[in-house]
């Protein structure tokens, strides 16, 4: 046998076998990975909408922008929320979560997905507490569930149907320009449902 | 080499970082803070051994030729499974500080300088001992140039504050300061290595089978 169809029949044989395995475990591991990834939406969802919520129900996406309407114990409208996404970030798809009150205004931001560099990219994804070792060791630290991010927090309290603009992170550029990418679909979808007429009245 | 010196051998004498200088990309992107230094070490380490077992198990299969092809399909598919695996079971806090760095490892040199080095040579066993040794001395490594670049820039060591009046040095948090942070330690662990063969009358060499004549990755030297 000569040896180019020797290396071809190895070389073949181990990325068939790869590709089997990626397959089967994509297969078994499809189902619980979404109903994971639902899950940590949900517990981030609390944190974007106000406190008076008590449900949260889920309204129909428009262009990947999936919406949700929060509702009071009085079953009041609150505030909306939208997931959107941007294909622009350094790793590949970025997925924003943002808190909306009924006319538009931003509540809060929340980068619920991403791939970027840890330490350069994440530095406008995450929201990161810093505690004082002294108040640790002493046992008075205070955990705060919705920690401030400085890029993040400078989308709040602008209004949506009008477009948002954030000053990128130097450093962080790309990421930066991702996450505005995200929300203006969000903006886009925003302006799309109201104008087309097509929302729901709670 | 006894198991116990093949595990130890990456911690220390080959640490991959301080002393092979293998996978620079990762230690300089994301030792900006300890924690960070933390999860890409434990995670790196994880692949590391199990692809290091992998790529031994199936050593004698693979024609020499087309070796390096190989070792990437095993490495690749290694990490995808353990993303997806990841993803689905693992508990989300897990997922939520490691799962980052999994994309990061597919191209790490050090798992496929290992595979090469190492597991494509010996036993199951020693190859998954040397994983799990290179990737502890990886952790340990990024650890210290992590929690360095940490506390000069902000006071605080794993996110946690030691000194409030800290006048931090903004460049360390960048990449930039990486290369001074790494530069420095450097310096000074092959100085430390200089001064203890000047004590005795030597002049200080790299070790023969850590030379490039004797390695056998790019074969230069052959």
């Amino acid at each position: 046998m000569p040896d180019i169809v020797k290396f071809c029949l190895s070389l073949g044989l181990i990325c068939a076998i790869s590709g089997g395995g990626m397959a089967f475990v994509n297969q078994i591991t499809s189902k619980p990975r979404a109903e994971a990834q639902i899950e940590q939406r949900n517990n981030l969802l609390k944190l974007v909408l106000p406190p008076e919520t008590s449900q949260c129900q889920e309204l129909e996406s428009l262009e990947k922008v999936q919406f949700f309407a929060a509702k009071n114990e009085n079953d009041q409208l609150v505030a909306y929320a939208a997931e959107g996404s941007s294909r622009q970030g350094f790793g590949g798809e970025l997925k924003v979560l943002v808190g909306l009150s009924p006319e538009g205004r931003i509540l809060a931001v929340l980068v619920s997905q991403h791939s970027e560099t840890p330490g350069i990219g994440t530095e406008v994804c995450e929201r990161k507490q810093k505690q004082s070792l002294w108040k640790v060791l002493a046992g008075k630290a205070e955990s705060d569930p919705f920690p401030a991010n400085a890029f993040l927090d400078s989308f709040a309290a602008q209004l949506l149907p009008q477009g948002v603009k954030a000053d990128a992170v130097s450093g962080a550029t790309l990421s930066s320009k991702a996450v505005q990418d995200a929300v203006n679909s969000v903006a886009k979808a925003w302006r799309e449902k109201f104008a087309a007429g097509i929302t729901e009245e709670p | 080499m006894s198991l116990f010196n093949i595990f130890k051998n990456g911690i220390w004498r080959e640490n991959p970082v301080l002393v092979l200088l293998l996978g620079m990309c990762p230690t300089l992107a994301v030792t900006s803070s300890a924690k960070n230094a933390l999860g890409m070490g434990l995670a790196t380490s994880f692949v590391l051994a199990g692809s290091n077992f992998v790529v031994s198990c199936c050593r004698k299969f693979i024609p020499d030729q087309v070796r390096i092809p190989c070792y990437i399909v095993i490495i690749a598919t290694f990490v995808t499974i353990v993303e997806q695996l990841m993803q689905a079971y693992a508990p989300p806090e897990l997922n939520q500080t490691l799962g980052i760095f999994i994309p990061l490892i597919v191209v790490n040199c050090i798992v496929l300088g290992r595979a090469e080095a190492f597991a494509s040579k010996n036993g199951a066993l020693a190859s998954l001992l040397d994983g799990l040794g290179m990737g502890l001395g990886f952790t340990l490594a990024l650890l210290i140039l992590g929690g360095l670049r940490e506390f000069i820039a902000d006071g605080s060591l794993f996110e946690l504050q030691i000194f409030t009046n800290w006048q931090g040095i903004y460049l360390l948090k960048t990449a930039t300061g990486a290369f001074f942070a790494l530069a420095f330690i450097l310096a000074v662990m092959n100085q430390r290595k200089i001064n203890r063969c000047r004590k005795e009358g030597l002049t200080y060499e790299a070790p023969p089978e850590l030379s490039c004549r004797s390695c056998n990755i790019c074969k230069l030297g052959k």
